[in-house]
């Protein structure tokens, strides 16, 4: 089944401001972001917990509605959530009732051809490895697998866009890196247009060819760095090294001496 | 290891429950025939056991059973069926659950016992009665546990059924009616242990048989014997009524035994 044939959609985000109404009190959480994605790019977002990143995401995939400024897709204002845009949580939000398989088949639209569903699915289940636990329900499966789940579900649509809101946070580190690489390997194939939401450097700088990193209260854009690492990617060679210290001093500032952040 | 220790101490306790009622037992029957305790109002575990034989024999016991079986089964049916469905819709709309709320709050708090006179004058005093005072108490947990269960759904699960653009139609079906099945069994369980409960109320309406009638029948006739016969009965099959829904909890939620 060949996806070669899927480009991303161009992000465009303009004079983005969203404040929460808490109370009486409102909370500025994004201030005047601005931001363009090229078509098929795959970019990291990092920043503290709390300073918008979520809510910088979920604007993007219609959840939410921005109070000023506006986030298009090819051109097109994000009014609602669409299909053609998967959204990977950092929960994997499967069904607990169904199968792998049901869940799976969940993500294609209700009214959908039965057999091409069959073939769909049973794609997307090699795709993420999970021959012979079609019929296992989710809490029968190990977190990384629940999230190989999630990740099958957000993919078989096709998506032109695919956010992912640290997708793979609450995993250990060995699962973690496992599936960066398999996200990578598909977005190699696929060539969505990926923005991922991280607070770990490391995964920021291994999936992103953008880090941008954001700052809190009010959240804005406080920098991007470029990656350019030669492919594919090593976690170890110097110039990963050389970008990972960039970006901690881009989050500490420069007043402390490096010895510091390289422990 | 743990578990094992675990279950070998539950073991232990429940031998220790066993050993308990078995000492209460022997302990009536000795105060019983030394005459400590009055017999003709505390009857003796003797006495109750033999007149258990007795109606087992002549199928009485059975007959009254079955009677009160089936009143509680059709209350039950009728009363959280229609719990269900109330509860589905209010769960499912913010606005009529307002709206409901009132009447809730001034309507549960009355016992179904309440309802009684009320009944006889609209229903008369044949089945209907009885079996409408057994609807009413199966009625509210149902009622109260579906709309916990619907409006409790996961909103993580919600959003993803907007992130997925399902129709309503389908949230409902696929993602709220699901997740609120443990909620709903919940109800169906409190709401038939508390039909079976009812039947004793449901039979003070000039009943002829079932448990609750041989209660008040024996209290009659003062014969105490009888009465502990219908007391435990009541006992028995609530608890045999808990066990079932228990088994039955376990094969529908399978997905939700955290284990
Ligand atoms: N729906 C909401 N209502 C009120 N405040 C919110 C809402 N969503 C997020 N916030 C607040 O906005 C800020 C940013 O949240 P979020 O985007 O989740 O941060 P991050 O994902 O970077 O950790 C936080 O202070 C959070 O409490
Ligand atoms: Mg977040």
């Amino acid at each position: 089944m060949g996806n070669n044939d899927i480009s991303g959609k161009r992000i465009n985000i303009s004079h983005v401001r969203k404040e929460f109404q808490i109370e009486k009190e409102s909370l500025l959480v994004l201030k005047d972001i601005n931001l363009e994605i090229e078509p098929g790019d795959i970019v990291s977002i990092i920043g503290g917990s709390g300073c918008g990143k979520s809510t910088l995401l979920r604007l993007i995939a219609g959840l939410d509605s921005p109070n000023e400024g506006e986030i298009a897709l090819d051109n097109t204002k994000v009014t609602k959530p669409s299909l053609d845009v998967g959204v990977l949580f950092q929960e994997s939000r499967l069904l607990p009732w169904e199968s792998t398989w049901k869940n799976i088949a969940f993500g294609l639209p209700e009214k959908f051809d039965k057999e091409k569903k069959n073939e769909l699915v049973a794609h997307y289940i090699k795709l993420v490895g999970l021959e012979g636990f079609e019929r296992a329900l989710p809490g029968q499966l190990s977190g990384g697998m629940q999230k190989r789940v999630a990740i099958a579900r957000t993919l078989i649509n096709n998506p032109h866009v695919l956010l992912l809101d640290e997708p793979f946070g609450a995993l250990d580190a060995f699962t973690r890196m496992n599936l960066q690489e398999e996200v990578v390997r598909i977005w190699k194939e696929q060539r969505m247009t990926t923005v991922l939401v991280t607070h770990d450097i490391d995964e920021a700088i291994f999936m992103g060819n953008k880090v941008i990193i954001m700052s809190a209260k009010p959240g804005i854009i406080k920098d991007v760095i470029k990656v350019e690492l030669p492919e594919p990617r090593s976690r170890v060679s110097v110039e990963f090294e050389e970008l990972r210290m960039k970006v901690y001093k881009e989050f500490f500032g420069d007043d402390r001496p490096m010895e510091d952040y390289a422990i | 290891m743990n578990i094992k220790k675990k279950s070998y101490e539950n073991l232990i306790l429940n031998i220790t429950a066993w050993v308990i009622l078995i000492g209460i037992i022997v302990f009536w029957q000795l105060a019983g025939d030394k005459g400590i305790l009055n017999t003709t109002i505390l009857s003796k575990p003797t006495l109750i056991f033999e007149r258990f034989v007795k109606m087992v024999g002549d199928k009485s016991l059975i007959n009254h059973i079955i009677a009160s079986l089936s009143r509680v089964l059709k209350g039950f049916f009728i009363g959280a069926g229609i719990g269900l469905l109330l509860g589905l819709i209010l769960g499912l709309s913010k606005r009529l659950e307002v709206i409901a709320n009132l009447f809730i709050g001034i309507l549960r708090p009355i016992p179904p016992i309440a309802w009684i006179p009320l009944l006889i004058l609209a229903l008369g005093i044949g089945e209907q009665s009885k079996v409408t005072v057994i609807a009413i108490g199966s009625f509210w947990p149902m009622l109260l546990d579906t709309i916990h269960g619907v409006k409790s759904t996961d909103k993580a699960l919600m959003e993803l059924g907007r992130v997925l653009e399902k129709d309503r139609r389908t949230v409902i079906t696929k993602i709220i009616l699901p997740s609120a099945v443990p909620a709903i069994f919940t109800g169906a369980r409190q709401a038939i242990s508390r039909a079976w409960s009812c039947v004793v109320t449901a039979e003070m309406i000039a009943a002829s048989r079932g448990v609750g009638f041989l209660i008040q029948y024996a209290r009659e006739l003062s014969q105490p014997a009888l009465m502990f016969v219908g007391v435990a009965m009541i006992g028995l099959i609530g608890v045999l009524i808990d066990i079932i829904m228990m088994r039955l909890e376990k094969r529908l939620l399978y997905w939700n035994m955290t284990d």
